[in-house]
């Protein structure tokens, strides 16, 4: 059992994991989000007026459900990174992982700032994005769709840790990539159906979020430790 | 004698294999080879004594006193390096040094700079650097080495790390532990695992053997030339001296093989030739017989 409480921080911790600090992994985050949520619109929107005009690429583009799609899918594959970053000790640099001071302590910290990191990443990301859509218009239902999809994209960050625990292979697999495209498209798809209105469905979600991100991160932990980390 | 780890009945239970019961040691001051077969269990014991994988039961004694090996002050005096993906395959020279540096409080950068020039692998403080997965196996382990020795430890435990190596980076190798050991005379020591040990024996001072779990024999390489002997003769008489040898390979012409010295005198009136054997020798001795018995 690791007895050992280090004294170092979560930045500390991450950096011995990834190679970079909390902030820059952060801002490395926010930023991928963003310009590929960014290039994504403007790609489509280049196409489609390059072939039917203006009107039809906006039409197609920010009034149709296209523009809030993207930025759940985008978002969702933000997420679903977290489910890669497992550290296995077969993987490259597990063992190395292994043998740091603080041991599973030290796995802790780095992978409790790596959450925390996703978290300030998706609201920064939609934070970005609802700013951008304040100034110039993209998104229908746009400030309800950013807020909607990123109640769900927290809620996926919760639901990843729970798959995490999951011991079938192919199952979290299976369930990682559902969530991927699933749970954040369900934030989008809801603000279309209320037609802009947040709901009992987005309080419900906010709510669950809210609870499941540290129980399901704790259940995350202690499953590692007992079938995942020096078995 | 000072013992750098006392391991005392150590088992790791997998489905498939089951390593131990082991109990060996390795001495202070002295570098100690692990030698055995592919599957032998020597990543795994070398992995548990670590603190990489856990045990099932058993314990090790490091420096004397110490046994927990999830104690930092522990883990500081003992650098680990496993055979092959130590670190992230896009990581370059500076990230492996920012990790370490915080991942340990005795790495010393210039060291690892002083090292890698030495390796000739670059700059860690170099603005472009190669990935290491764009390096080739041997540059990889030659990084993995600098990372390990730029620690300032009293333990090296390195699983398989001469066996990417060219034959100059391997003398390179022998060359780094004799210094590593004499930089602080009898203070510090050196275990290694190897399935080839042929490159590696003039670094060897102790050798462990290990077949299917099992440490099969240990001792100081002098004391085993002394225990062994290398027996070689004409076919005619292979039949007689068959039965006094350890291992034995041959065909109608001759034979050679490994016997207990103690049986000297007895094969040498049966006109055999008598030698004392490499280290390499005794190694395919040893797990020949290993591999024979676990036949039968």
């Amino acid at each position: 059992m690791q007895k050992n409480k280090t004294s170092l921080t979560m930045s500390q911790a991450v950096k011995i994991y990834i190679g970079s600090g909390f902030f820059k992994q952060t801002l490395q985050f926010t930023c991928i989000m963003t310009v590929i949520y960014v290039v994504t619109i403007a790609f489509f929107f280049l196409m489609i007026c390059a072939e039917s005009g203006f009107a039809a690429a906006r039409n197609e583009v920010c009034e149709s459900f296209m523009s809030n799609m993207f930025l759940a899918i985008d978002g969702g594959i933000g997420v679903a990174l977290l489910s890669v970053q497992t550290f296995e000790k077969k993987l490259p640099g597990g063992k190395f992982f292994r043998s740091v001071k603080g041991g599973f302590d030290t796995y802790k910290k780095a992978r409790t700032a790596l959450v925390l990191s996703v978290i300030i990443g998706i609201c920064l990301y939609i934070g970005i994005i609802g700013a951008l859509n304040a100034v110039i218009p993209f998104m229908r239902y746009g400030a309800a769709t950013c807020v909607s999809v990123a109640v769900f994209l927290l809620l996926g960050v919760g639901i990843v840790n729970l798959i995490s625990v999951i011991k079938n292979d192919l199952a979290r697999t299976l369930l990682s990539f559902m969530q991927m495209f699933g749970i954040s498209l369900v934030g989008a798809f809801t603000v279309h159906i209320t037609k802009g209105e947040l709901g009992i469905v987005h309080i419900t979600a906010a709510i669950l979020a809210i609870l499941l991100i540290p129980v399901s991160h704790k259940l995350m932990l202690a499953s590692y430790r007992k079938r995942r980390w020096n078995t | 004698m000072k013992k750098a780890i006392e391991i005392k009945g150590i088992t790791k239970e997998y489905k498939d294999f089951t390593l131990g019961e082991v109990h060996a040691e390795i001495p202070c001051g002295f570098a100690t080879a692990l030698i055995g077969a592919n599957g032998a269990g020597k990543t795994t014991l070398i992995d548990i004594l670590c603190g990489v994988t856990g045990k099932t039961s058993g314990e090790a004694e490091y420096f004397g006193s110490m046994t927990d090996i999830d104690d930092d002050s522990l883990r500081n005096r003992i650098g680990y390096c496993s055979s092959a993906n130590f670190f992230p395959m896009d990581w370059t020279l500076k990230t492996i040094a920012n990790s370490m540096e915080l991942g340990f409080d005795n790495f010393d950068r210039a060291r690892f700079a002083e090292l890698c020039k030495r390796f000739k692998l670059g700059d860690p403080a170099a603005k472009k650097q190669k990935k290491l997965m764009k390096l080739s196996d041997g540059n990889k382990m030659r990084t993995y080495l600098a990372a390990v020795l730029a620690r300032d430890t009293e333990l090296l435990v390195l699983d398989e790390p001469a066996s990417s190596l060219d034959p100059l980076a391997r003398d390179l190798l022998c060359d780094m532990f004799r210094e590593y050991l004499s930089e602080r005379d009898g203070e510090r020591s050196v275990l290694f695992s190897t399935h080839n040990i042929a490159d590696m024996e003039f670094a060897t001072d102790h050798a462990i053997f290990m077949a299917h779990g099992q440490v099969i024999e240990q001792g100081f390489v002098e004391d085993l030339k002394q225990k062994y002997i290398l027996v070689h003769g004409d076919g005619m008489i292979a039949d007689k001296a068959k039965p006094l040898m350890l291992s034995f390979t041959g065909n109608k012409t001759s034979f050679e093989g490994i016997a207990l010295a103690e049986n000297a005198e007895m094969l040498r009136t049966y006109d055999t030739a008598i030698e004392t054997p490499t280290l390499q020798q005794l190694s395919v001795g040893i797990l020949r017989k290993a591999e024979e018995n676990a036949e039968k």
